[in-house]
């Protein structure tokens, strides 16, 4: 299982059961409502990731490793263990950042081009479809068990900095995220599968 | 019948007043500029005082708080709001926690940032500087606002510009949440705003909070129970001249309203009525005509004192109409009355004069508006009244005449009251062991202590300093100021260690002195040096070799870039800060160094003079204005003194005679000096209101002395002068007496002196009243009226 996902009250077996079972009765259409709904209904999720940083200030990528923890419905918190420790802690309209040095936190209604990125994977974990859309053109395809959501910023500031981002899952787990800005940096991030 | 003869003065009259009400109505203007008011200064710093109460940014602040709604509808309402006030045109800087520099203002500080950086000096170059920077600027880039870091990543690796901000941004700031500034609890968010207008200008203030509550509500529909809070110097003025004009409004109307019930049942006549206020609205318009064109403006708080400075002048027809015998006209009445009516009116006149001379602009107006409006109110009441009221009946005799007649006449036993109040007075006086004069300002203010209260909440939550201590450095120009407020820096962050200053706000912090710069200039390293520590730096880390390259040549260009100078701030946000700080004043340059948390006042004058350098001064914004005032008060009661002087000497010529003028002398001085006594057993303490309410006593006191000293024939004229009397002192007594029930400290304090006074000059001049047995005053015109 990717993004191992671990149930609320219920534990993960209870929940999982009760879903299996809503799928039935919803039927078997299967759209962007649907994934949504579906990614809506986890409420703590664990992995581990790597990120590989390609930029023009870089003569080779930038690799880091690290966790990433995501509590329903608005905390993210993406850990780095190397090359260099260092913590953020999206919460509510609160970005923390952390390391050994320094913590300051800034405000995401402040740098919108921030909040963008934020919540192309905030608000696609908790299922928020409203909130995805209201930043993003949204695409999705392929089927339940390998889809892949791209977004395309809709604000011009984003754009300017942002050129797309693309999400690919399986049924409630997300595996890989790729983000594109304008200039040609880019980023991928793997999610891996055991939190260990 | 109005005769041909008597017709004249009543045209004459009417067209005065329309010609004093058009003058009003076109040509004079009403200011509110309360720095008439203030004294000029005698020194460069009570200059600066004055200068800075008037105009300075300190005072044109003000705080904004919102609460009572989640935090997330608040920090939106903040949001809304700071746009609102940004897009008027009333505010020069808003700030609500969002600071975001215009693109303009950031670029300058970019590229001025070598010069602007605080602390930079050579080991921010080194191998071992730069490789930390590079390392912490790869966690920006690997961050989730590293695409807005990134750009100017390869210029500002060593984070330059943000040093520049944080020193730009000020003190400590309160928490922010959701972008925008919040109390501590998070139950209040908080934004400060600028006017553009003076702080002198309480119409401007004024509209200026109007803005902001209408903004406001804008910004937060009623659904949202937030709730808007306001405070800052302009706020408590403001509302302090509303107060108070709202309550004297309000008093006076009731006051009137009483006046005008007690002077019906006495004359029975509507018309009576009428014709008792013809006289003192004809003086008031004259006055304000007079003074508007004499100065081509007049203050509004002259208007609002010299009515009352004049108000003795509703006493006039009261005399007319009192004294009317039976077979009288009241043309025949005002002859016989006049001489005295005159000698009252010129004496009171001439006691105002002294004010003429003042050196402010204020006592000035007053003094004129005084002698303008008591003229004429005398004039009309001399030669106007009378043919107005000529078709009224003679009242008929009021059955309690006989009584005052007769209560009158006992007083007279008290012959001796008023040299021994005068006695006791001065002996009490002698030996009061406290001051008599209230010396500290803010107990005059109306501003209710809560709100005080929650004034000094908002500003230790914003950092805000409290504005009330700051050290005023003085330069021959801006350089030298900038130089000598870096000079002092040190000593001040010593304070802070020390707990004696919680912080301060220099402003060579913003822009930093031609000779720090060059020394920063001096400590960025050549070409070769950088590059090679810059190579060293890189090794290991993945940043492309030239990747930098736009940061060397920033540094390059810095080492030659022209310094900074005030002038290259103009127009910009950042200038209005710096120009608030730092500035020309008095031929010289300033420097203003506003402290915060001051513990220990003592410490710092100390300091101050003892620094071995008199351009500078530690300045308790508080106490000087209270020593600056109390000195405008000594200047106010030194000329009242002239005045009093030239009263007797008017009194002594026209009575022709020492006696009779002492006769009409003691009577008053002593209801002054009882009055004065009064008022400081009641544990008030003096103020410069009290001592305008006295003039009016005095006013006042002189007509009934002059009035109880007239030469009468009979028992039955000297029983119209007594009742006259009485209804002058009831009618005075009912005013004042409503005003004194008043919580406003000015109001109260002119009310109680007037009703201390009025009561005991009728007393007292009662007491020293001519016997009608006697030989009575001598003097011209004092026979009855006859040519």
């Amino acid at each position: 299982m990717l993004f191992c996902l671990l149930g609320s009250a219920g534990g993960p077996m209870t929940w999982v059961v009760a879903d299996e079972t809503a799928e039935v009765i919803e039927g078997r259409a299967w759209d962007l409502a649907r994934l949504m709904r579906e990614l809506g209904r986890v409420s703590e999720a664990y992995a581990r990731f790597t990120e590989e940083k390609y930029s023009s200030l870089l003569e080779e990528p930038l690799i880091l490793t690290g966790t990433l923890r995501y509590n329903a419905p608005t905390r993210v918190e993406k850990d780095i263990r190397s090359p260099f420790k260092e913590r953020y802690v999206v919460e509510g309209d609160t970005l923390l950042i952390e390391n050994s040095e320094s913590e300051r936190t800034l405000s995401l209604r402040k740098y919108p081009m921030v909040w963008g990125l934020v919540e192309s994977f905030r608000a696609t974990l908790s299922g928020d479809l409203a909130t995805l859309q209201s930043f993003y053109e949204t695409r999705l395809s392929g089927d339940r068990n390998n889809w892949r959501l791209e977004l395309v910023p809709r604000d011009e500031d984003l754009g300017a900095s942002l050129e797309s981002v693309h999400i690919e899952g399986s049924g409630k787990q997300i595996t890989r995220i790729d983000i594109r800005e304008v200039g040609g940096d880019r980023s991928r991030i793997t999610i891996h599968p055991d939190p260990s | 019948m109005i005769g041909v003869r008597n017709r004249l003065p009543i045209v004459l009259w009417a067209a005065l007043v329309v010609l004093a009400t058009w003058l009003i109505y076109s040509q004079v203007r009403v200011v509110t500029d309360l720095a008439l008011f203030l004294p000029r200064g005698a020194t460069p710093v009570e200059r600066l005082l004055v200068k800075q109460l008037r105009e300075g940014p300190a005072s044109r602040l003000i705080l904004i708080a919102l609460q009572g709604a989640p935090s997330e509808t608040l920090a939106r309402v903040s949001a809304d709001l700071a746009q609102r006030l940004q897009a008027g045109n009333l505010f020069g800087y808003v700030n609500n926690g969002d600071a975001s520099w215009s693109l303009r203002e950031q670029e300058l500080l970019l590229n001025n940032r070598y010069l602007l950086s605080p602390g930079l000096t050579r080991e921010r170059f080194t191998t071992q500087a730069l490789r930390s920077a590079l390392e912490a600027r790869l966690r920006d880039l690997a961050s989730p606002s590293g695409a807005l870091e990134k750009r100017l990543l390869p210029r500002d690796p060593t984070g330059e510009l943000k040093q520049v901000l944080q020193a730009w941004a000020g003190g400590p700031s309160p928490l922010r949440k959701h972008g925008v500034w919040f109390s501590a609890d998070g139950g209040r968010v908080m934004l400060v705003a600028e006017t553009r207008a003076p702080a002198f200008d309480l119409d401007a203030q004024a509209q200026a909070l109007a803005y902001i509550r209408q903004a406001f509500s804008a910004a937060a529909p009623d659904s949202e129970s937030v709730s808007l809070m306001l405070s800052g110097p302009a706020v408590f003025a403001v509302e302090a001249r509303d107060t108070i004009r709202g309550e004297a409004w309000r008093l006076s109307l009731l006051a009137t309203g009483l006046v005008a019930l007690f002077l019906f049942l006495v004359y029975r006549s509507f018309k009576a009525l009428l014709f008792c206020g013809i006289p003192l609205l004809s003086g008031i318009l004259a006055a304000v005509a007079g003074v508007g064109l004499f100065f081509g403006s007049i203050h509004g708080i002259t208007v609002a004192f010299g009515i009352t400075l004049i108000g003795v002048a509703v006493d006039y027809p009261i005399h007319l109409f009192s004294h009317r015998k039976p077979s009288e006209t009241p043309v025949r009445t005002a002859a016989r009355i006049w001489p005295t009516l005159r000698l009252g009116a010129l004496t009171t006149a001439l006691g105002y004069t002294a004010m003429l001379f003042s050196g402010f602009q204020g006592l000035s107006q007053l003094g004129l508006f005084a002698i303008v409006g008591l003229i004429t109110a005398a004039v009309v009441t001399r030669w106007v009244l009378p043919v107005l009221a000529s078709e009224t009946k003679p009242q008929a005799a009021l059955p309690w005449e006989r009584q005052v007649s007769l209560t009158v006449t006992r007083l007279r036993r008290l012959y001796w009251l008023p040299v021994a109040l005068i006695a006791a007075g001065l002996l009490y006086l002698v030996f009061l062991d406290r001051s008599p004069w209230e010396t500290d300002l803010a107990n005059l203010s109306p501003v209710p202590a809560d709100r005080k209260a929650l004034d000094r909440e908002l500003r230790a939550e914003l950092g805000v300093p409290d504005v009330t201590r700051l050290l005023v450095v003085y330069g021959d120009n801006a350089e030298d100021a900038l130089q000598r407020s870096e000079g002092i820096t040190g000593p001040l962050k010593d304070f802070i260690r020390r707990g004696i200053i919680a912080g301060f706000y220099a402003p060579s912090r913003y822009l930093p002195s031609k000779t720090t710069q060059r020394q920063r200039q001096a400590a960025l390293p050549t070409e070769s040096a950088l590059r090679r520590a810059l190579r060293q730096a890189m090794q290991g880390l993945p940043f492309r070799q030239d990747a930098f390259e736009p940061f060397v040549t920033d540094v390059i260009a810095a080492r030659s870039r022209p310094l900074l100078a005030p002038d290259d701030f103009k127009n910009t946000g950042l200038g209005l800060r710096l120009g608030s700080l730092l500035f020309r004043h008095d031929g010289r340059w300033v420097a203003l160094i506003p402290l915060r948390g001051v513990t220990d006042d003592a410490a710092l004058t100390e300091w101050a003079s003892g620094l071995n350098n008199p351009g500078v001064r530690y300045l308790n914004v508080k106490a000087a204005t209270n020593r600056l005032v109390n000195r405008y008060r000594d200047e106010a009661l030194t000329l009242f003194a002239w005045g009093a002087g030239a009263i007797a000497l008017l009194l002594i010529l026209g009575l022709r005679s020492v006696t009779a003028a002492l006769r009409v002398l003691l009577p008053v001085g002593a209801a002054v000096i009882g009055g004065i006594v009064l008022l400081l057993v009641l544990d008030q303490r003096l103020s410069l209101f009290h001592l305008a309410a006295l003039l009016l006593v005095v006013g006042i006191g002189l007509d009934y002395a002059l009035f109880f000293n007239r030469v009468s024939r009979d028992g039955a004229e000297q029983a119209q002068t007594a009742k006259a009397v009485v209804v002058c002192g009831v009618t005075t007594a009912l005013v004042f007496g409503i005003l004194a029930t008043s919580q406003i400290p000015v109001l109260n304090a002119i009310g109680t002196t007037l009703i201390a006074g009025v009561l005991l000059c009728l007393v007292l001049t009662a007491a020293l009243s001519r016997d009608p047995g006697s030989d009575g005053l001598p003097g011209r015109g004092y026979t009855g009226g006859r040519p």
